[in-house]
């Protein structure tokens, strides 16, 4: 350890923080080198001094000059919803309840979509729609009897109305999400409008 | 200590006005302290102290208890007001002021202001009494501090004025701890070699 290494473990020798062996490198140097013997004293003394420089102390009238002052100030703004949330809720607390009403509302939302009549819905609508569509172009027989054999209706109907389906062929999936975008397809693609609508 | 301030916070939080003056109580003399020393400027540390505390109770529904400690908080505030004042005062005038030290009769009247900059390594009869020696001394460290850059004074004076740990100081002037601690080291040995002059002297 030269001189300048030693003056960067100035502090940590001082704070008694050194490790062992540069504990041990840094007494070694310093029994030697009267250089650093002078620095560090002075160092030592410096840092001593500075820390036992008076304290300065507030004047008497220190508080009550402050509380006039704030006095005049607006009362610390605290809102209700702040204080209500600074004494009940937790963050993590907070975090779990605003997850369980996202989950909650996303479940009410999705729900007619994914469960219960579902497929009834799908179909009486199909069966409405296509039934409206055949009245018109008197082309197609709807039967209640699946979307199979709607979707072949459908088709026979595209055919003579000479629309474009892009959305057909997803149907053959059978996904509902599908089925009702080419419901919606078709029920606004009569001969009435001309596929305009 | 820290949580007793943070129960206080939030007592204050609640509309206890009372918890509030508990924590000037417990803090105004650090605080300061820390702002004369840090300006040189004992006659507006008070007023900076004011400042510092109507800031913080305008702003006490931001205060999040565990999150940071009042004491840093504090001190954050301070060191940003102490920068302003230093920036709009200027230092030049603070200083010329800071380096004058009295000199005191018997009767312990002034009998002459002294720079002590400009006399102390050179002049050492107009050192006479160990009284008057300490308190040169303390004025020379105080301008000598003064003189410091701004990096290196804030961690200076928070660790060896304040003993606040360098944990804390790193989180006030928001700093790495390496770089606290080098930064802490590095103003001692400056500050030593202001002081050499003088310290050979005695």
């Amino acid at each position: 350890m030269n001189c300048l290494q030693m003056e960067e473990n100035f502090s940590s020798y001082f704070e008694d923080t050194l490790d062992f062996n540069s504990l041990q490198i840094f007494e070694e140097h310093l029994e030697y080198c009267e250089a650093c013997q002078k620095e560090y004293k002075l160092f030592r003394e410096s840092v001593s001094e500075l820390q036992q420089l008076p304290q300065d102390v507030p004047s008497p009238d220190f508080l009550s000059t402050l509380q006039q002052q704030l006095s005049q100030e607006q009362p610390a703004a605290i809102s209700f919803w702040r204080r209500l949330y600074t004494q009940f809720v937790t963050p993590k607390w907070a975090l779990s309840g605003g997850f369980v009403m996202v989950l909650a509302i996303t479940g009410m939302f999705l729900y007619p979509f994914n469960f219960g009549n579902v497929n009834n819905t799908i179909t009486d609508t199909l069966s409405k729609t296509t039934q409206s569509v055949d009245d018109k172009s008197n082309s197609v027989i709807v039967e209640e009897s699946g979307t199979q054999s709607n979707r072949q209706t459908l088709r026979n109907n595209q055919t003579h109305l000479g629309t474009t389906f892009s959305g057909f062929s997803h149907t053959v999936s059978g996904k509902p999400m599908q089925r009702r975008y080419v419901l919606k397809q078709v029920s606004y693609s009569t001969p009435v409008t001309g596929g305009g609508l | 200590m820290a949580e007793l301030d943070d129960k206080l916070m939030q007592q204050f939080q609640k509309g206890d006005e009372n918890a509030f003056t508990l924590l000037v109580r417990r803090h105004q003399q650090p605080l300061i302290n820390f702002i004369a020393k840090f300006t040189g400027d004992r006659d507006n540390a008070e007023d900076l102290a004011q400042e510092t505390f109507i800031r913080m109770y305008k702003a006490a529904d931001r205060y999040k208890p565990g999150r940071a400690q009042f004491k840093t908080w504090m001190y954050f505030i301070a060191k940003n007001l102490c920068k302003n004042h230093i920036r709009n005062t200027g230092r030049r005038e603070k200083f010329r002021v800071d380096n004058v030290a009295s000199k005191y009769n018997d009767n312990g009247e002034n009998e002459e202001d002294i720079d002590i900059i400009a006399i102390a390594p050179a002049d050492t009869a107009l050192q006479p009494e160990v009284a008057i020696e300490r308190k040169e001394l303390r004025h020379t460290i105080q301008s000598a501090i003064a003189e410091l850059p701004e990096q290196y004074r804030y961690p200076l004076i928070l660790r060896d004025v304040q003993g606040l740990s360098y944990e804390e100081i790193s989180k006030i002037l928001e700093l790495r701890s390496g770089t606290t601690k080098s930064r802490i080291n590095r103003a001692r040995l400056m500050l030593k070699n202001k002081l050499k002059p003088y310290m050979e002297t005695i």
